[in-house]
C-alpha cells in the first residue's frame, strides 16, 4: 500500500500546484466589485467615481458632497488620519462584510477577520476576500450610507 | 529448496499501514509547496519567496526523516491526507491549519526527532496563521509601540516635528502614518522562525539556554524596522528610497543576513565547550 499513500501525497501535490496557479482576483476585480456596490445608488450618482488611490469620491444627488469611500486594512489602525480629514457635521462608517456601524467596534471586525477564512475554508462563508475595510464618511445633509448594501465587496 | 505451502497458512492480508516517515514528510513537503505559493503570487505580484519559512520546511522534513516513528494505522493515515489536502486545496492561510494539525500529531508522539520537527511546525503554523490573527487583535497598540518609539526618535532630531498617533510628519509637506503592514512585531516570529531552524538544524533538542539568542535577535529585528521607518519619515526621497527603492532591498537582506549570522554567533557562544 506504500505506492497508494505515495500517489496520492503526488495527487495532492499536483491539484495543490494547480490550485494555486488558477484564477486570483486581482486589483480590477476589486474595483469592479466597488463599481457593483454603487450600483444601488446608481439612480442617484451624479457621473462615476472619482478613484485615487485606495480613496473613492461618489457624488450623489441628494448629497451636497461626495461620498468618501477609503479602503484600509481591517485593524483600525489609519483611523485617526482618516477622521482628522473629515469636515465638521460628517458621519462616519466602518463597513466590514456583513458590518456596518458608526463606531470602530475592534471585537466585531476581529471576530469576522478570523472567522471568514476559516468558514471560507469549508466554502460555508459568502466573501471572497476579507483583507480590506471601508471607511465611509458621508455629509451630514444626507442619509444614503445605510441605504447601500455595502456587503456586495467582499462577494465573489 | 522450494518453498512448501500448507493450507494451515495464513491468508495473505493487505496492510493499509503507512510510513510514518514517508506520509507525514510527504505532507509538509505537500503545504511548502501550497504556501510558497501563496507567498509567491499573492496579489498577483511575483513577491520574493520567503526563504526562512522554506529553511524551517526543510529542517522539519529532514528531522521528520531521521525519525524512528512506528507505522501509521490506516486511520491515522487517511485522517492525516485529509488534513493535506484541506491545506492544499483550501483558500489561503488553510496550509496554516493543516500544519497546526501535523504539529500538534508531531509534538505529541514519543520520537524525539518528530517532537522537534513538531516544534518547527508549530512555529510555522504560528508565523503563517496564528501571529497574523494575534497582530489583527492588537495591530492599534503594536503600532502605536513603533510610532512610539519612531516618534521619540524624530523628535530628538526634528524637534519641529508632529507626532499624533501613529502620524509622524517632519514638514508640512511630508508625513507618514505606520500602518498594520509596518510594524516591527510582524517581523518577530520570522525571526523566532529562523532561530528555532537553525537551533534544531544543530541539535533535536532546545535547550533554555538556547532562548538566550533568540531575544537579543528579536530586539535587532525592531531596531532595524524602526530606524528604516524614521529613515522614512524625514523627506520625501528617503520614504520612497527606504519604501519601494533599493533601501528595502538593502533593509530585507541586510536583515535576514544579521538575523542568520548573529543566530549562528549566539548558538555558537552559548555552547561553547
Amino acid at each position: 500500500m506504500k505506492w497508494a499513500y505515495r500517489l496520492l501525497l503526488g495527487a495532492l501535490l499536483i491539484a495543490g500546484i494547480a490550485h494555486r496557479l488558477g484564477p486570483r482576483p486581482d486589483l480590477a476585480q476589486a474595483a469592479s466589485h466597488l463599481d457593483r456596490t454603487y450600483a444601488t445608488l446608481k439612480p442617484e450618482l451624479v457621473g462615476p467615481p472619482e478613484v485615487d488611490h485606495n480613496v473613492a469620491s461618489v457624488s450623489v444627488a441628494r448629497c451636497p458632497r461626495p461620498l468618501i469611500v477609503a479602503s484600509m486594512p481591517p485593524s483600525f489602525t489609519p483611523t485617526a488620519i482618516l477622521l482628522s480629514n473629515k469636515r465638521p457635521g460628517d458621519r462616519t462608517y466602518f463597513a466590514y462584510l456583513d458590518w456596518l456601524s458608526t463606531n470602530p467596534d475592534r471585537m466585531a471586525v476581529i471576530t469576522r477577520r478570523i472567522g471568514t477564512p476559516i468558514m471560507a475554508m469549508f466554502g460555508l462563508s459568502p466573501y471572497s476576500n476579507s483583507r480590506v475595510m471601508l471607511f465611509i464618511s458621508e455629509p451630514g445633509e444626507c442619509d444614503v450610507v445605510k441605504q447601500v448594501d455595502w456587503s456586495v465587496y467582499w462577494k465573489p | 529448496m522450494e518453498n512448501v505451502y500448507t493450507t494451515n497458512d495464513p491468508p495473505r492480508r493487505i496492510s493499509l499501514a503507512a510510513d510514518a516517515r514517508e506520509l507525514i514528510g510527504g505532507g509538509v513537503v505537500v503545504l511548502a509547496v501550497a504556501y510558497a505559493l501563496d507567498q509567491w503570487l499573492a496579489f498577483n505580484t511575483k513577491a520574493p519567496l520567503p526563504i526562512f519559512d522554506l529553511f524551517g520546511y526543510g529542517v522539519a522534513i529532514w528531522r521528520i526523516s531521521r525519525s524512528k516513528a512506528p507505522p501509521l494505522s490506516a486511520g491515522v493515515a487517511v485522517a492525516l491526507c485529509g488534513v493535506v489536502a484541506l491545506g492544499a486545496l483550501g483558500p489561503y492561510r488553510s496550509p496554516g491549519v493543516a500544519l497546526t494539525v501535523l504539529a500538534v500529531y508531531c509534538g505529541t508522539r514519543k520520537d524525539s526527532e518528530l517532537r522537534t520537527a513538531g516544534a518547527l511546525l508549530f512555529a510555522l503554523a504560528v508565523h503563517e496563521l496564528w501571529s497574523r490573527g494575534i497582530f489583527a487583535a492588537f495591530a492599534p497598540e503594536f503600532v502605536r509601540v513603533d510610532a512610539g518609539l519612531v516618534g521619540s526618535l524624530v523628535k530628538l532630531t526634528h524637534p519641529d516635528a508632529v507626532w499624533n498617533g501613529n502620524m509622524i510628519a517632519t514638514s508640512d509637506a511630508h508625513a507618514i502614518v505606520i500602518e498594520e503592514g509596518c510594524s516591527s512585531f510582524a517581523n518577530v516570529s520570522l525571526a523566532v522562525l529562523c532561530w528555532l531552524s537553525m537551533t534544531t538544524l544543530e541539535r533535536s533538542k532546545v535547550k533554555k539556554v538556547d532562548l538566550l539568542v533568540v531575544i537579543p535577535v528579536i530586539a535587532m529585528q525592531i531596531f532595524l524596522n524602526v530606524a528604516r521607518i524614521y529613515l522614512m519619515a524625514l523627506s520625501p526621497p528617503m520614504y520612497e528610497y527606504w519604501h519601494n527603492g533599493l533601501g528595502a532591498q538593502i533593509y530585507a537582506n541586510g536583515a535576514s543576513v544579521l538575523t542568520i549570522g548573529m543566530t549562528l554567533l549566539g548558538l555558537r557562544l552559548v555552547h561553547k565547550p
